[in-house]
């Protein structure tokens, strides 16, 4: 195990980010009461997607066709800063959390201007959308990181995320609580988005890939769990209890933490609705301030108890 | 671990005073101030676990069965049934309020810093929760333009010097607290009666419908 974090970590993404997805499944199914797909059923639709042929619209431009690519490897490389293994060499830098967030930024960006390629009217409307929903999601991410590297008094959050996390569980319920709502609405779970509709006015993310076809799908799609991935990472980071643990029992447990993530995630979905287009803003809004409250109670923590 | 419980109740209770700024419901404005007087029982608890006397533990019944059951009860049976009053319609929107209900907290938890009398309470959450409820209290009766969300942030403003008298609550006898509770229950007995009338006079329970009366 020397490779260095910085390979391990994306990896681990490219490999097992689809079982994640598997996972929710299975879950909604045990809910439903059906035997559900396969666990690997995302491995294989990936495969089947990379087996065939593009189909491109006249519409289109060159934008198009090299906005799956980079949506891909932006959200790939930005896995590059959040730990796995918590013992590899790293790169970590000081404010490498605003390179990692504008490498997401910059796959949204893509996939925004890619819908609009389209000529789509209803594409450009599931664009605005997720244009709209990241303003309200990014300055939540934005303060519950900060109040985590805050919280560890580094100013790197692969530094931050790497070393054991939070004693304090306020701080860690804090930061985590208004992140697993990120984590739904940025990679479009169900109080925000529903991830199975095809034909309905209110999506968001699977309206924008609705043009794209064979491998171009296939890399967003594994975009998409590349990022799903990614969130319930950091998530698992902050949620890892913080005790001398060999790495490799540390990452069994952070396994096993994202995993039950995803079993939350399935069951948030099999007992929730969708909530109004209307509603979603007041919930980040919701998230946001329990993530600025969080930040703040870190910040003022100087004082003795 | 004692104090770390107290510092979880004092955050549910500041969790409680921004879901009270983000309802719209009367109800469920009742029955966040009715959860909120429940956690001020289970932080007088927790007091009395620190210090092991009958006192707090008497106290902390008392603010349960007042608090948590008595008024909310009171209060929600004159919302029931009456459509006027099912909104609580404040001044200003439920976000923007939620957002100054941060800033206050957060402003609770600096100005703790500053303040010489930190040592008077428990913990910092115990004196932020404290301050931040005494403001969210104000702020939720100035900004209401409805009598029965008024009397909320009444009642929010006076858990607020609950929880500050809690820290000397040791210091002097159960009377004066008993009195505290009692004087709130007549007031907020009399605060009810006046809002019936004034619904009935005025079909509605409006602030505004009260600057009529000049004439």
């Amino acid at each position: 195990m020397n490779l260095p974090e910085y390979i391990i970590s994306p990896l681990a993404a490219l490999l097992l980010s689809p079982l994640l997805a598997g996972i929710i499944n299975r879950t909604k199914a045990f809910f439903a009461g059906r035997k559900g797909q396969h666990l690997f059923q995302v491995y294989f639709d990936l495969a089947r997607l990379f087996r065939k042929d593009y189909v491109f619209s006249k519409t289109t431009s060159w934008i198009f066709r090299v906005s799956p690519v980079i949506i891909f490897t932006a959200t790939l490389a930005s896995t590059c800063f959040v730990p796995f293994i918590s013992s590899g060499t790293r790169i970590s830098f000081a404010g490498d959390l605003v390179l990692m967030l504008y490498l997401l930024a910059l796959a949204r960006f893509f996939l925004i201007i890619s819908a609009l390629d389209t000529g789509s009217s209803f594409e450009g409307m599931g664009a605005s959308r997720e244009a709209f929903f990241s303003v309200m999601t990014e300055p939540v991410i934005f303060t519950c990181l900060l109040s985590i590297m805050r919280a560890n008094g580094t100013v790197s959050i692969t530094e931050a995320l790497s070393a054991p996390m939070l004693s304090d569980s306020i701080s860690v319920l804090l930061s985590a609580l208004p992140l697993f709502f990120v984590l739904l609405a940025e990679n479009s779970r169900i109080p925000f988005d529903d991830p199975n509709t095809h034909l309905e006015l209110t999506m968001i993310h699977e309206v924008m890939i609705l043009d794209n076809s064979g491998p171009g799908l296939g890399l967003l799609e594994y975009a998409a769990s590349v990022k799903l991935w990614l969130f319930s990472l950091i998530l698992g980071r902050i949620l890892l209890p913080s005790t001398g643990m060999s790495p490799f029992v540390q990452t069994l447990i952070l396994l096993a933490i994202m995993g039950l993530i995803a079993v939350v995630i399935g069951t948030v979905e099999s007992v929730m609705a969708r909530i109004r287009l209307i509603k979603v803003p007041q919930m980040l809004f919701g998230a946001g301030v329990a993530a600025l409250l969080g930040f703040f109670i870190n910040v003022t923590k100087a004082i003795p108890w | 671990m004692k104090s770390d419980l107290l510092a979880w109740v004092s955050l549910l209770i500041i969790v409680s005073n921004l879901y009270l700024l983000s309802s719209s419901r009367l109800a469920s404005l009742i029955k966040g101030v009715a959860f909120q007087g429940i956690l001020l029982g289970a932080l007088s608890l927790l007091m009395a676990g620190h210090s092991a006397s009958y006192h707090l533990i008497f106290l902390a019944i008392l603010s349960i069965a007042v608090k948590g059951i008595l008024i909310p009860f009171y209060l929600s049976k004159l919302v029931r049934g009456v459509k006027e009053l099912r909104d609580a319609n404040p001044v200003i929107g439920y976000s923007l309020s939620m957002f100054i209900g941060v800033v206050i907290s957060c402003f609770a938890f600096y100005i703790l810093q500053k303040a010489p009398f930190v040592h008077a309470f428990v913990s910092v959450f115990h004196g932020a929760s404290a301050i931040s409820t005494a403001g969210i209290g104000l702020f939720l009766i100035i900004t209401s333009r409805n009598v029965i969300r008024q009397i909320i942030g009444f009642l929010v403003f006076e858990n607020a010097s609950f929880i500050f008298g809690l820290s000397i609550a040791l210091y002097q006898p159960l009377f004066v607290e008993m009195g505290i509770l009692l004087d709130t229950f007549a007031g907020v007995l009399i605060m009810v009666i006046a809002a019936k009338r004034i619904l009935t006079v005025h079909q509605s329970i409006s602030v505004r419908s009260l600057e009529r009366l000049s004439k």
